[in-house]
């Protein structure tokens, strides 16, 4: 048996720098050795953590989303002779819907400051953004899917609205007084487009024109979020905001569980700059068959801690049930059709070329078929459209 | 005017078509690039001008234009981190995000947070550390990153095994505070 490794060549055989020889050496030492193995364990989480920490960190970074000091500072260092300052990239960050879950759920548990306006968000979001696609799929369980979707004009004051009145009446409110909650899945992983495409959960799309080329790829394994709640303290909580309607008590120790799809995104970087795509197949939520959904979805809905204009927003849906609620921050989105299906298209420049200082980015979101598809790039909306239309299977 | 390489030119910057093809196809991709590493998009601004003004003074003598760019990218990038902490001598501020997107709940209320704190357990390593690791989990090999930092290439595992141990440690703290 060899030697014990040091920690560094055990680093180099997570990174596959090590030559074949010595790594077939080491995966054997590895498996005779159980403080190597756990060392390498070890290394092996860190790995994954960075890994998945850093990709959204990078995503974000190289986009043009979000920053101020980038549009405030566009312009000042940025022309060289008459270069065009057209060297934006775009995304719009990492339309994660599944990481964004698990993050959420990491959040929730951790950070107590604001967990209940997450919490509400969260069962408003299971509340209202489901079908039920088969009365039921047996008869303990009904079965709740995503058909539709649509944009709820939200401003950053609404939010810190919640948050603020939140944060007044009940600052320390924690998680885990109001049930429990379980999340298994959502590993992610680096694949080949080709890999991507071919489970046969959903059809993976691309851009027609995209066809061909190989983006960068990682996928989010199939994830499932359970939910238990207390509803006595739920209750509390909810009289404590001053709601009148509550939630019926017959939902005591009942478990709710979100199953989220697997999730594909992609990433081109082409002459034109970035574009992204993430698919999911739609979520479903598994509610046991005498819970009334409706009774919830009233109660909170009457919640007074609610912005006025949200709640008639949200009550002017009476279709709740097969809706997916996508948030518009800020007043510069649109409904559109693309292929005879609703899409939320979002985009900085606007036709008369107002702003010309920030960076020409649009984003989408749509359902078609079974999937959601979230559609972002260094385009206008125009290009996005056209792109969005031509979105064909990958082969 | 077709000449490959743009040290033959001599005509001003803002001119030269070779130089400007230049730029044109690799502006984002290194100002992306910087803002990674640097976690300033207000930085990257500034360098990547620095970068491009480099190629057109001092131009290699090779067409390998993009590695030839990334790595001077990388090189300001690691200079300008040193100097940021110099002069600042104490943990940064970290620029709340605002986001005036199209975006889901938890992105409004979550995303920009596991953003900063990745931000902010980066901010911990040393700059050194720091673009080993970045650059790690942009896709370069352990030679390039070496050649790039001037870490030794035999010493790389162990400097990643650290990085990223200290990153798990302080990205965790955060998240509890």
């Amino acid at each position: 048996m060899m030697k014990c490794p040091s920690i560094g060549m055990l680093q180099s055989l997570l990174d596959g720098e090590l030559d074949i020889g010595l790594k077939k050496q080491m995966e054997q030492h590895l498996l005779q050795c159980a403080v190597c193995k756990n060392t390498f364990d070890n290394l092996k989480e860190n790995d994954d953590l960075v890994y998945s920490r850093v990709h959204a960190y990078r995503q974000h970074m190289a986009s043009e989303n979000g920053d101020p000091s980038a549009r405030r500072n566009c312009g000042k260092a940025g022309s060289i002779g008459s270069f065009p300052q057209n060297g934006k990239i775009v995304h719009p960050g990492n339309r994660n819907i599944r990481k964004g879950w698990s993050v959420m759920l990491n959040w929730m548990k951790k950070n107590h400051k604001g967990v209940t306006a997450a919490c509400l968000t969260l069962v408003l979001l299971l509340c209202v953004t489901v079908q039920p696609i088969r009365a039921a799929i047996s008869n303990a369980l009904t079965i709740f899917r995503v058909e539709k979707i649509k944009g709820i004009a939200l401003s950053m004051d609404d939010i810190q609205q919640i948050q603020d009145q939140i944060n007044q009446k009940n600052p320390n409110i924690n998680i885990d007084q109001l049930g429990s909650m379980k999340m298994t899945g959502g590993e992610s992983t680096q694949n080949s487009l080709a890999e991507a495409a071919a489970p046969i959960d959903f059809k993976l799309m691309i851009p027609k024109s995209l066809l061909g080329t190989e983006p960068t790829v990682s996928q989010v394994a199939p994830s499932r979020v359970e939910f238990t709640l207390k509803v006595d303290a739920v209750n509390e909580l909810m009289k404590s905001y001053g709601a009148t309607k509550l939630l019926p008590v017959s939902i005591d120790g009942k478990t709710v569980a979100v199953d989220m799809a697997r999730q594909v995104n992609m990433v081109w970087q082409t002459d034109k700059g970035t574009v992204y795509l993430t698919e999911t197949a739609k979520p479903s939520l598994e509610v046991p068959a005498d819970v009334d959904v409706n009774q919830i979805h009233d109660a909170l809905l009457e919640l007074p801690i609610l912005p006025e204009n949200l709640k008639n927003q949200l009550k002017g849906i009476t279709d709740w049930k097969n809706t997916l609620y996508i948030p518009v921050v800020g007043e510069i989105s649109e409904e559109v059709m693309i292929n005879g299906q609703t899409a939320w298209i979002y985009s900085n420049r606007t036709a008369d070329g107002k702003d010309p200082d920030s960076s020409l980015q649009s984003s989408l979101v749509m359902i078609m078929d079974n999937t959601i598809c979230a559609l972002g790039g260094n385009m206008d909306k125009a290009e996005l459209i056209a792109m969005a239309k031509s979105l064909v299977p990958v082969q | 005017m077709s000449e490959k390489g743009p040290a033959q030119n001599r005509m001003t910057i803002g001119n030269n078509p070779v130089f400007r093809d230049y730029y044109e196809t690799h502006y984002r991709r290194i100002r992306g690039h910087i803002a990674y590493l640097t976690g300033s998009r207000e930085a990257a601004e500034d360098l990547v001008q620095e970068a491009f003004i480099r190629l057109f003074h001092s131009p290699p003598d090779h067409d390998r234009v993009l590695p030839w760019l990334l790595r001077v990218a990388t090189n300001l990038s690691l200079n300008h981190l040193r100097e940021e902490r110099t002069r600042r001598g104490r943990d940064r501020v970290m620029m709340e995000d605002e986001s005036d997107n199209v975006i889901t709940v938890e992105e409004s209320v979550i995303r920009n947070q596991e953003i900063r704190q990745t931000r902010k357990a980066l901010n911990r390593l040393s700059e050194r550390d720091r673009v080993c690791l970045l650059l790690k989990f942009s896709g370069y090999k352990y030679g390039e990153i070496a050649e790039m930092t001037g870490v030794e290439k035999t010493s790389m595992g162990t400097t990643l095994a650290r990085a990223q141990a200290k990153f798990r440690k302080t990205y965790n703290r955060e998240v509890r505070e």
